[in-house]
């Protein structure tokens, strides 16, 4: 396929259009994904000469991607509000709370290792919706408390929410986990190590971090590295353990005399911005409701679950072989002789998935909570309700532009993007990669959909640069990642949780800087990695 | 476009519509080569694509 400036912009119509809808128009991803679906289609059928049996055939490849996503989308959701609907979150923020006075650790406690416990169990903005609200109470500043739970818990998107941006970095570039992880893991290490130390720049500047650069190094080099172990073994649950990890940790330093001095606490209090008056500044009370293991019980369940299938022989391969969703294709070209060749969608195990395993916990929980009176009548269909309102309007932005992405790869229309780009650019290109995922997830407000949207298009790229498309993918993703914190979406649901409605741009002022830096530094050691160090990964 | 009003109960049937539409229409008619099913699950997933844009 000859590669021309008319089908070049063409291609890039549908990605345009989002872009165009969400951040000029203020649309939600829930209505530009669709409107961007349209135009990959109209674009494939009129321009890239694609018949209607292959756009079905697109479509029912998108549908089993979409379907693993969501599967891990809707079961993180359900087992977040079966522990937050009894008060569990709350009682587990509150028990860290209390711990230390010194504010930078109180910062690291909520503002970086909570948060990022948070999205590995959530995601959806929860981290910041939850966070900025307790940072406030313990005294911080609300724009500060909001750009640092946006910071703190930006570097662990792709394998928070129990993974699913990385299941649908896999599924969107065909790479296989084991392959991905590793190198996910190495950019994703390098960006917690650095949102440490932004989010409590962000606080105090250089002179909070001189005086917090011990516990911060400790904190965030504990959660990062754990974490780049945790992704190669279980990625579905490295986010979530690091997020405890770094939890402990804190709790640990926050013993340590030297942190718990009187001056230490003044000082630490006088490094930064601080509010008076934490109530008005809609500050959270909390309020512990129950004990911290109680609260905890479904995450307990949850990891017990994960060791129980991956350790007991046979477990793992009978609930694999129980019910699979598979589909079969056979070969199909379009008009220009784009050629996809036969093959069959990814496999995806009902009761192996991630999504199932968060299911059971979550039944696990409500049993658990049952049993010691705290799960009250009427709290299910509460539940259920809080689940759908949270589930629906993501799972129409994610189906949608999975849809479009499945789409514009069959039809050639990402090929024709990432010749372009990499005829335009060359060997430069790659220290563009993860700002190119950032701005995915800042106009869709996702990290799983900046992914499906850019996943296929940057291993397109690598092909035709002869450049790694495991390090292009993992950069493509830390990128996604580090872009939550500047998303609109994200934003928002921080500076309306906290009252700070109408200051959005203050907040994202705050972070534009911690993620451009961090993109670039990303960006130059992934050119590194590719032409210098690891030339020789394919 | 952005003052109408949200309708959840519509929204969780058009998603239901745009995961039912490519597993259960559209890939048996390709398989079977049945014309009538493929416009439905055309039909649908235009729909419930449209349905989040006017009532999104």
């Amino acid at each position: 396929m000859q590669v021309n400036f008319f089908m070049w912009i063409c291609a890039s119509l549908p990605i345009l259009a989002i872009l165009i809808l969400m951040v000029g128009f203020k649309w939600s991803a829930s209505k530009a994904g669709p409107t961007g679906f349209f135009v990959a289609l109209a674009v494939a059928v009129l321009v890239f000469k694609a018949n209607f049996h292959l756009l079905a055939n697109s479509n029912a490849k998108g549908f089993v991607m979409a379907f693993y996503v969501l599967y891990i989308v809707w079961g993180a959701l359900l087992l977040y509000n079966v522990v937050d609907i009894t008060g569990g979150i709350e009682s587990i923020g509150a028990t860290f709370m209390a711990m230390t006075k010194n504010k930078i650790l109180q910062l690291l406690m909520i503002g970086f290792a909570f948060v990022t416990f948070l999205q590995g169990v959530a995601g959806f903005g929860v981290p910041v919706a939850v966070g900025a609200p307790l940072l406030i109470g313990m005294g911080f500043d609300p724009v500060t408390a909001v750009a640092v739970a946006l910071i703190g818990h930006a570097w662990a998107v792709t394998f928070g929410d129990m993974a699913a941006s990385f299941a649908s970095l896999q599924q969107a570039t065909g790479l296989s986990a084991a392959d991905l992880a590793p190198w996910c893991g190495f950019f994703i290490t390098l960006a917690g190590i650095f949102c440490g130390m932004f989010a409590v720049h962000a606080y105090g500047g250089t002179k909070a971090l001189r005086q917090g650069i011990v516990p911060t190094l400790v904190v965030s080099l504990s959660m990062s590295i754990s974490l780049w172990f945790i992704a190669q073994w279980e990625p579905t649950l490295a986010t979530f353990l690091s997020g405890i990890i770094g939890m402990v940790v804190t709790a640990v330093l926050s013993r340590v005399k030297v942190y718990n001095t009187e001056a230490a606490v003044e000082a630490s209090a006088s490094a930064g911005h601080l509010t008076s008056n934490p109530v008005t500044a809609k500050g959270k009370v909390v309020e512990k409701k129950m004990p911290f293991n109680l609260a905890f019980a479904p995450y307990y369940s949850l990891i017990i679950i994960v060791l129980f299938v991956k350790f007991v022989p046979g477990v793992e391969d009978w609930l694999k072989n129980l019910l699979v969703l598979k589909l079969k294709f056979g070969e199909y070209s379009t008009g220009l002789g784009w050629v996809t060749p036969a093959g069959s969608s990814t496999s995806v195990g009902i009761f192996s998935h991630a999504g199932a395993f968060l299911f059971y916990a979550s039944f696990i929980g409500i049993l658990i909570y049952r049993a010691k009176g705290i799960w009250k009548a009427g709290m299910f269909k509460k539940l259920l309700s809080k689940v759908v309102k949270g589930g629906v309007n993501s799972s129409i932005a994610t189906t949608s532009m999975v849809l479009m992405a499945f789409i514009m790869v069959e039809s050639g229309m990402t090929y024709m993007l990432a010749k372009g780009v990499a005829d335009a650019l060359g060997s430069i290109y790659p220290i563009f990669i993860p700002l190119v995922g950032v701005l995915g997830a800042f106009m869709t407000g996702s990290n799983t959909n900046s992914n499906v949207m850019f996943g296929a298009f940057q291993v397109q790229v690598a092909n035709i640069l002869g450049i790694s498309t495991l390090i292009s993918a993992a950069a493509q993703t830390a990128g996604g990642s580090i872009g939550s914190m500047l998303a609109p979406s994200k934003v928002i649901v921080g500076t309306s949780t906290v009252g700070l409605t109408g200051r959005e741009g203050e907040v994202i002022g705050k972070t534009l800087r911690y993620c451009v830096t961090l993109a670039l530094i990303l960006g130059i050691v992934g050119w590194v990695m590719l032409f210098i160090l690891c030339r020789h990964v394919y | 476009m952005s003052g109408k009003k949200s309708s959840p109960v519509l929204l969780g049937f058009a998603l239901l519509g745009m995961l039912i539409a490519p597993p259960l229409l559209l890939y048996p008619a390709v398989i079977k080569e049945n014309v009538a099913l493929e416009v439905i699950g055309y039909l649908v997933l235009v729909i419930s694509m449209l349905i989040p844009i006017f009532k999104g």
